[in-house]
């Protein structure tokens, strides 16, 4: 058969060549590609994660003009608090003021008794105004959400809410009470896709029915921020410009000793999963995840580098071949980039795979909705393909920059390996890897120990065991569960213990903000706690009529300018700057603690004995013994009903409370430990691949050295020394880094672990120790090779 | 053919510099079989590399089918090799991941030249009497016929120049007569052929015997 070699010819001879090698390497080609792999569909999922992040909301039409009008109280000496409600009476203002709104609605979060053929549970809902569906548009399943809420029984539910209620997804007209008012269904709505939104539950009550609080004034003096108020702008109108004039509008609803310090704000419904405000260390946890993509994916390259230019020391004959055949410089650098991108292009494919495995798991680590679509999507295909081949030459420039200026005279009288000497850069590239190793290992040592010290130690009291039921303390369900023998105690608290509720509080000219919180005195004593200063056995005992002394905390005496605990003992405190207000007496001060997370500083705390508060739901605390707890748990369970209690019962134990406040940090947790297991895990084999070029390249050396009489353990040790020097020059980049940035991040919390000295040297010894391990049977292998077979090898 | 005027080659380090090409003048004609001989370290192979253009020289002209070689870039150079020398050495240089018939299919992809055809390959192949060898690998074949598919890649490009570095070295005297004898008929058919050698047997094959030693050619034999 005859014909030119063209351009198909020449393709399938580089293949050919570019196969055979991969099948002549198999394991560490496979070693390089898997390593790309993984690192490939690490970085990948982490940016399909923020991709998902910044588009948060994005499924709303025109989300871009959604705003939520968020609060933002401030005061001297507090960190501002942010929360993503408003005034309840702020909405018609806007929207009788406003001509730059063009829709505005508001949405207010309940936990309510749903009732339906006699069966009741506790879940958690929306009141929303009818307009509010107008501002988010969300698609529709069945009827008009529109206009579902215009009537004060009307009610719409997502789809998944819909079958969980009615069995099915369209049920228009079925009739469910709510707090035990019937209301009808008149809309279904497609699911919210979770972590893509802000609302975080499916049902849509009439904010026009009378168990709605809309329709609540505030108490006299009182300033009530409970709406989610969401505001549509007209097209080209200025966010800035609307702000200003809400500014104007709430004035005149601000408490006169609150000017200065609340202030509502716009935020775009886009940009509300990263206000730092609203998710503290959402923003940081999508940097960090960046910053691993980032690192694994420069491990995974700079891995593969190295891998491949170890691989290619085999290839020297080949290159000297070409080039005495006439190929230049640039087509030899040329088919090595080719093949690097090829590579690349396997790797990617195989990451493709790994996504779709490991997608879901990652979607519930981060609580994102993530997809890989590459079907629906073709242009994340193209993006990827383009992608792929950009990275395939950046990472087969070195590979290719290296082979292709060896000098083909001595590649062609065998002296290639000894030319593919060590480089700088590939120390430079190793040392980099295992800094960046020992860099996660560290910050994965030290968001454990955080998370740790927050949900043990830093809460300064015991809630091993400590049950919370949300109910206003029954006295007959109390008594009652008192006398089980699984309750070592039983107290009761206002929801303020768990939830932040503060007010200001007069201290000289300064309002200072304090939290308010209830509870009975029993309750410290079910925590652990003892005042330091004062008694609080002076109080009237649980059950008799309350008190008028306060109980504080340290941070108010010093806050206060109380002086010691023991001199604030006796001191009058005034709640308010009304001179109605006399005040009453400080009789206790507790050692500070918090079920708050430790991100904050714990604020000035004034405890009253009272069981309630005006208003304020409240909790029973219920300490178990710790032993028989099912049981225990059915009993309570059984009093609750016999006690006649009208509403479901609701309980959680404390630690699953605190848990969740730490999710962030667990999930950071989680990051690091993974991602720092795929760091070691790449950079294990780019160990392994610097072992083989080692061993490649040093055989005479060592052939010579044991003719000369080296045992096998001496040569061992100086080829692990070797391989082991760029590890230990990665300690020089890892530990300064690590330090400032873990220094940094524990500055974020207001209580912290210190940052332990010897966490550095343990990170580095464990990345040692993969060295060992995975250069160690290769080093081994050469190590006991006869003197012979190494001098014959040139 | 060539030309070698005052050829001076040098390599420094820090401390020394050592030449390992001397004032080298030799002129080849076209077709001629020379043989250059010397001890080791005496800079056979130094001329050579600076011969193939796989080196340049330090300092003199050099002057390959009348072209000045010293001073054109290294590209052009790399075309120039590719379209006019061929190299075959000692150790055979055979990718060992590809088979005989791709080992020498290898010669012809980076000529500018004639278009080269796959036919060349089983042609070359036939010469070297390993057409029925195509499809094996360099490790499948005897030392003698590794270094007949060396012989067939550097035909295979019809190069006007073959350098061939220690031919027979590592072949048995059998194996040795077949590949100088093969390389005796190249030069009858018009290709130059300069081989480095330390056999006196195979430098007797050749048409002139050029002497070096430390550098410098120093003498000639015509046969």
């Amino acid at each position: 058969m005859s014909g030119a070699i063209g351009f198909w010819g020449k393709a399938r001879h580089f293949a050919t060549a570019y196969a055979r090698n991969l099948q002549a390497t198999r394991l560490l080609s496979a070693i390089a590609v898997a390593g790309l792999a993984v690192g490939l569909a690490g970085a990948l999922m982490l940016a399909l994660v923020a991709r998902n992040a910044l588009s948060f909301n994005g499924f709303v039409p025109d989300h871009e003009r959604i705003y939520l009008g968020i609060s933002i109280l401030s005061g001297p000496g507090m960190v501002p608090e942010v929360d993503p409600t408003s005034p309840r009476r702020a909405a018609g203002l806007i929207r009788a003021n406003l001509p730059d709104v063009e829709a505005v609605g508001r949405l207010s979060a309940a936990e309510v008794a749903l009732r339906r053929k006699g069966e009741a549970i506790r879940t958690k809902i929306y009141w929303a105004d009818p307009e509010i569906f107008n501002i988010l548009r969300v698609p529709v399943v069945a009827g008009r959400p529109q206009e579902a809420l215009n009537s004060p029984d009307g009610l719409v539910m997502t789809q998944s809410e819909a079958i969980r209620f009615f069995g099915r997804a369209d049920p228009l007209g079925a009739v469910i009470e709510i707090d035990g008012a019937p209301m009808v269904l008149r809309a279904v709505i497609a699911d919210l896709p979770t972590g893509m939104t802000d609302l975080d539950r499916g049902i849509f009550a009439s904010g026009r029915s009378a168990k709605s609080d809309f329709g609540a004034s505030d108490a006299p003096g009182g300033f009530s921020i409970s709406a989610r108020t969401y505001l549509r702008l007209r097209q080209g109108a200025s966010p800035t410009a609307v702000e200003r004039g809400l500014a104007r509008l709430i004035e005149g609803l601000v408490p006169v000793d609150l000017h200065g310090q609340y202030a509502m704000r716009l935020v775009p419904i886009g940009a509300l999963a990263l206000h730092p405000g609203l998710h503290p260390g959402a923003r940081a946890r999508l940097e960090v995840g960046s910053l691993v993509a980032a690192f694994i994916l420069f491990i995974a390259v700079t891995n593969y580098m190295n891998l491949s230019t170890a691989l290619s020391a085999r290839r020297w004959r080949e290159i000297g071949v070409r080039a005495g055949c006439g190929a230049t410089r640039g087509q030899i650098a040329r088919q090595f980039l080719l093949e690097a991108v090829a590579t690349i292009l396997i790797a990617l494919l195989l990451s493709a795979a790994l996504i779709e495995l490991a997608l879901p798991s990652l979607n519930a680590l981060f609580e994102t909705q993530a997809t890989f679509d590459y079907l629906a999507h073709p242009m994340l295909l193209l993006w990827l393909f383009a992608g792929g081949v950009a990275l395939g030459l950046a990472a087969g420039a070195y590979p290719a920059f290296v082979l292709s200026g060896l000098s083909p005279a001595a590649l062609l009288r065998d002296r290639g390996v000894r030319m593919m000497g060590r480089s700088l850069v590939a120390d430079l590239l190793v040392a980099v890897q295992f800094a960046i190793l020992i860099g996660l290992m560290i910050a994965l040592a030290v968001v454990h120990q955080q998370r740790r010290f927050a949900t043990t130690e830093a809460l300064r009291l015991n809630i091993d065991q400590v049950l919370v039921v949300d109910a206003p303390c029954p006295a007959s369900f109390r008594q009652e569960v008192a006398k089980l023998p699984g309750v070592l105690g039983t107290s009761c608290a206002g929801r303020g213990l768990l939830e932040t509720n503060f007010s200001f509080v007069p201290s000289g000219a300064h309002q200072i903000p304090t939290d308010i919180v209830t509870i009975l005195p029993s309750g410290f004593s079910l925590f652990g706690i003892a005042p330091i200063a004062g008694s609080i056995s002076t109080l009237p005992a649980d059950g008799e009529k309350s008190s008028r002394g306060f109980i504080v905390n340290e941070t108010l005496v010093r806050r206060f300018g109380l002086g010691s605990p023991k001199a604030a003992v006796g001191k009058l405190l005034r709640l308010s700057s009304d001179s109605s207000d006399h005040g009453a007496p400080i009789v206790a001060v507790m050692p500070d603690f918090s079920f708050h997370s430790v991100e904050a500083a714990i604020k000035p705390t004034i405890y009253f004995d009272q069981p309630s508060s005006q208003g304020e739901s409240g909790i029973v605390l219920i300490k178990l013994a710790g032993r028989d707890i099912p049981e225990s748990l059915a009993a309570i369970d059984r009093i609750w009903r016999q006690t006649g209690q009208q509403q479901p019962i609701h309980r959680q134990f404390l630690s699953d409370r605190i848990e969740e406040l730490y999710r962030n940090l667990e999930r950071n947790s989680w990051i690091f430990a993974l991602f720092s297991g795929v760091a070691a895990l790449l950079s294990a084999t780019g160990i392994a691949g610097m072992a083989i070029a080692t061993a490649e390249r040093r055989t005479k050396e060592i052939g010579i050295r044991k003719a000369l009489g080296a045992r096998t353990e001496q040569v061992l040790t100086l080829l692990l020394a070797r391989m082991s020097r760029p590890v230990l020059w990665a300690n020089l980049i890892a530990w300064p880094c690590a330090w400032w940035m873990m220094r940094n991040w524990l500055n974020g919390f207001a209580y912290r672990v210190p940052l332990h000295w010897w966490l550095f040297p343990a990170a580095a010894l464990i990345a040692l120790a993969i060295t060992l391990c995975s250069a160690g049977l290769q080093a081994w292998n050469v190590a006991r090779r006869r003197p012979i077979e190494a001098l014959r090898y040139e | 053919m060539i030309t070698l005027d005052e050829i001076t080659k040098s390599y420094a380090t820090a401390d020394i510099e050592t030449r390992a090409l001397d004032a080298v003048s030799l002129e080849v004609a076209e077709g001629e079989f020379v043989a250059v001989m010397g001890p080791s370290g005496c800079g056979k192979s130094t001329l050579l590399n600076v011969l193939g253009l796989l080196d340049r020289p330090s300092g003199g002209s050099y002057r390959l089918a009348g072209i000045e070689m010293t001073g054109l870039s290294p590209a052009r150079l790399a075309r120039l090799r590719g379209e006019h020398i061929a190299f075959v050495f000692q150790n055979f240089n055979l990718i060992d991941d590809l088979t005989v018939a791709e080992n020498v299919e290898v010669s012809l992809l980076y000529r500018h030249g004639e278009a080269a055809t796959k036919d060349r390959v089983a042609e070359v192949l036939d010469q070297v009497g390993l057409g029925h060898r195509a499809h094996h690998r360099p490790q499948q074949l005897s030392g003698g016929q590794q270094q007949r598919v060396a012989i067939a890649r550097a035909l295979a490009g019809k190069p006007s120049l073959i350098l061939a570095d220690e031919p027979t070295g590592n072949l048995d005297s059998a194996n040795g007569e077949q590949v100088i004898e093969l390389l005796q008929q190249v030069a009858a058919a018009g290709t130059t052929v300069i081989m480095v050698t330390h056999s006196h047997r195979d430098a007797a094959a050749a048409q002139r015997i050029v002497q070096m030693l430390d550098g410098r050619i120093v003498g000639e034999t015509q046969l």
